[in-house]
């Protein structure tokens, strides 16, 4: 499966699952993603690649998900962060772990889904 | 309680309003209010900007995919250190302090987006996990 990590966690989190051969992604990285946009926009690029969005910005990005069902246009999974996970260096690699986890056990992607770390 | 205050503007201005407005869906006036709001806030904070949201409305850092809360949240995961906060999100120091000054002003707002996003983290994560649990039984 394929993911995009949004923009407040650290895209080093995205290097570290490329190592290890993961099809990841980092809205800070992309030289054709905006720095300034939406949150609708990030969801409706990632669906376009059939990449599930690796976020903490639950309160943002589950509704625009549950909105692009509900008019069926589908969108490609979520991964979700809870905020009890502390976003800093020490903490990266594992929750690069589980990312990982996940990814390896949906081989055929979350297209319509959400995983919660 | 809000201010009454009443300007005169400079000819087409009432009407780009008006469209801007329904394009909105919001009334004229309150979307002026907001325009002079935002407009002084980002004055004072120059790297701050405003953008739409699920939400409402919310700041973020200019030059980055970043709201104010999502750095501020960062900012705190890393006891409070802007320098390793900055290190984190791969931003120069000088935008987490932005939005750190920022925070110093409208620290109310901030937390709230903060606490809310922390609310539905909790109550998405506990229904998600008691949907697994009822297909186990």
């Amino acid at each position: 499966m394929r993911a995009l990590l949004d923009a407040q966690l650290s895209h080093e989190i995205g290097h570290l699952l490329r190592v290890r051969g993961l099809d990841v992604d980092a809205v800070t990285t992309r030289d054709d993603i905006a720095d300034n946009a939406p949150d609708a926009r990030i969801m409706d690029i990632a669906a376009g690649e059939d990449r599930a969005v690796i976020t903490n910005n639950v309160k943002d990005l589950r509704p625009i998900a549950a909105r692009r069902l509900q008019r069926g246009q589908g969108h490609g999974g979520l991964i979700l962060v809870p905020s009890t996970r502390p976003r800093t260096k020490a903490a990266s690699t594992a929750l690069a772990d589980e990312i990982e986890t996940v990814m390896r056990a949906n081989p055929g992607g979350l297209a319509g889904t959400e995983r919660w770390l | 309680m809000s201010d009454h205050f009443t300007l005169r503007f400079q000819p087409g201005t009432t009407e780009r309003l008006k469209r801007r407005a329904r394009t909105a869906g919001a009334a004229p006036r309150r979307l002026a209010a907001r325009y002079v709001e935002e407009g002084i806030r980002h004055d004072d904070h120059p790297l701050i900007h405003f953008v739409d949201g699920e939400t409402g409305r919310r700041a973020a850092l200019l030059g980055t995919g970043l709201d104010v809360w999502e750095v501020i949240a960062t900012v705190r995961d890393n006891d409070d250190d802007s320098l390793v906060a900055a290190d984190y999100l791969h931003v120069p120091t000088g935008l987490v302090e932005a939005a750190v000054t920022y925070y110093g002003e409208f620290r109310a707002e901030i937390d709230e987006e903060i606490a809310l996003n922390e609310a539905e983290s909790e109550r998405g994560l506990a229904a998600w996990q008691k949907g697994r649990q009822a297909l186990r039984r």
